[in-house]
């Protein structure tokens, strides 16, 4: 499957994939996380970088994970209206505080957001613990998309996506372990980033995993940029042994489907590449 | 473009992937899917666990190739003369072996401090054999690499090329200061998974710093192709880091029995 992909052809020669649209649903954009310098971190940066391998559009979310989550949100929020038609943004929460919660929401609803990023796990807080209802309770009307670094078991995440079937949830990182709700709800989505840690089974790669186990209507692409390299999410897809239907539609035609059910009023044909 | 994997595992290992090659005509398959033209090539076993073991595994699965060249991984911690560093390199010279690994982690020693790897480095130096520090403890590790320390052995033997790998290099800070103090210390790209790391460390400490790996047996060997392809580098450059760098390591080495 892989001998006559057309865009295995691409990345092989190290040529931008401008035949299909490419999202990118799980990015960052930060000078520093906390222990590591980002080079190249401007939103210009960032779009010549994605330039370089066809990457139509991002959603992006901030890296002041463990500490104070606004000075992130500020700077996705300044990179979207920058470049509104290849940025878009989540808003980011700290789990510690729920009494910021509807502040940071309001406020990144004034700066057009796209929904909420939770990462719980690096902030100190039992995810099992947390009551997200009010959060997604805002949500509801809106929309929104809400992507979470791990959602802590699946009859949790099920109860979430039962009661709130407005609102879009991702799985933020490569699991196959919610592969039956992805495939079960409408508004559950599994996201490919960092797949490439992970191993499926009988000698198949993560990804082989992923499109065997889960509708591939419902995966999509997720590099965890500039965190990591565009080339360690799009390489395993475009060398995986699945169709090119599969790669096509998890490196963007899924998203782009979904971006248009959400009404994001972006126009892809307009981009400049 | 082909590419030139530095570290290239054969045998199981934990969070290994489960196309890791068994045998060579697994690994010599693998290469050709993922655009691998050659490899050096070590056993799991010695990396992990035995390098004694490790070592006669791959030997046993290793035919001499013109795509396929050893790494032969080093027991420091036996101070007999049988595995005196002098008779080990005989042994590895006899073997067609081109790289030394050794891995610190395994015995949790510093290589400042460890006095058969200082012997063998002293060694190595003088045949320019590349030596391979590969930091890995048994559940694979992210930031274990000492880099003060690191470059401290790399400045002692300066005409030695010394490649390093871990799991993970995320702090980059140390590692920019290790690159910054020393000129033999080249780093394994399959450690360095940030965005666009590949510009800032050929822009600021050259090509020559940075030699390819697929990242096997715990990572997907789909990527770094990529990240070298479409980095906003040289076409030039890009060649040195694929394969030319590590060519030219093992070229200028002198293998030759005495």
């Amino acid at each position: 499957m892989t001998s006559n992909s057309e865009i295995l052809n691409c990345v092989r020669e190290g040529k931008p994939i401008t035949h299909i649209p490419v999202i990118d649903m799980h990015t960052h954009l930060a000078c520093s996380s906390e222990y590591y310098y980002i080079p190249y971190h401007t939103p210009a940066e960032m779009v010549r970088y994605m330039d370089r391998y066809g990457i139509d559009h991002i959603l992006t979310f901030g890296m002041t994970v463990t500490s104070d989550v606004s000075a992130g949100n500020e700077y996705q929020y300044a990179a979207h209206h920058q470049f509104p038609q290849r940025i878009s943004t989540l808003t980011k929460l700290h789990a510690a505080f729920p009494e910021d919660w509807i502040d940071l929401l309001e406020d990144g609803n004034r700066n057009g957001t796209r929904g909420i990023k939770l990462i719980s796990q690096y902030q100190g807080v039992d995810e099992t613990r947390i009551d997200w209802s009010d959060v997604f309770e805002y949500a509801r009307d809106k929309n929104w998309i809400v992507l979470h670094h791990s959602w802590a078991g699946v009859e949790r995440l099920e109860r979430w996506a039962k009661e709130f079937p407005e609102v879009t949830f991702i799985i933020g990182h490569a699991a196959i372990e919610y592969k039956d709700i992805v495939n079960k709800y409408d508004n559950v989505f599994q996201c490919t980033c960092a797949a490439f840690i992970r191993n499926g089974q009988g000698g198949r790669i993560f990804i082989e995993q992923m499109v065997n186990d889960m509708d591939v209507e419902k995966i999509l692409h997720g590099s965890d940029a500039l965190d990591l390299d565009f080339g360690t999410s799009i390489g395993p897809i475009a060398y995986a042994n699945i169709s090119e239907d599969a790669k096509e539609k998890i490196l963007g035609l899924n998203a782009v489907k979904l971006i248009k059910k959400l009404n994001w009023n972006i126009d892809f044909k307009e981009y400049n590449r | 473009m082909k590419f030139f994997d530095v570290l290239m595992p054969i045998g199981r290992t934990n969070r290994g992937l489960g196309l890791t090659a068994k045998n060579s005509t697994e690994l010599i398959a693998l290469m050709d899917r993922f655009d691998v033209s050659h490899a050096l090539v070590y056993h799991t076993a010695s990396r992990d666990s035995d390098p004694v073991l490790g070592n006669a595994a791959l030997d046993k699965l290793i035919p001499d190739s013109d795509r396929l060249y050893k790494i032969r991984a080093y027991e420091f911690a036996d101070v007999s003369e049988n595995c005196s560093p002098q008779t080990f390199i005989r042994d590895v010279l006899k073997a067609n072996v081109k790289a030394i690994m050794v891995n610190p982690l395994i015995r949790d020693i510093r290589i400042t401090q460890n006095r058969r790897i200082n012997e063998l480095a002293e060694l190595l130096e003088q045949r320019r054999i590349p030596l391979i520090l590969f930091y890995r403890q048994w559940d694979a590790g992210q930031d274990i690499i000492d880099w003060y320390e690191l470059a401290d052995f790399c400045n002692r033997y300066s005409r030695l090329p010394i490649i390093s790998q871990e799991w993970r290099s995320r702090a980059n800070r140390p590692m920019f200061d290790a690159l910054h103090a020393t000129k033999n210390l080249i780093v394994s790209l399959a450690s360095i998974w940030q965005a666009q790391m590949i510009e800032l460390l050929v822009n600021n400490f050259s090509s020559a710093r940075i030699v390819f790996s697929l990242g096997l047996g715990e990572l997907d060997p789909g990527m770094f192709q990529a990240v070298v392809r479409y980095a906003n580098i040289s076409e030039a450059d890009k060649r040195k880091i694929a394969y030319e760098n590590i060519q030219n390591i093992i070229g200028n080495a002198n293998y030759d029995l005495e």
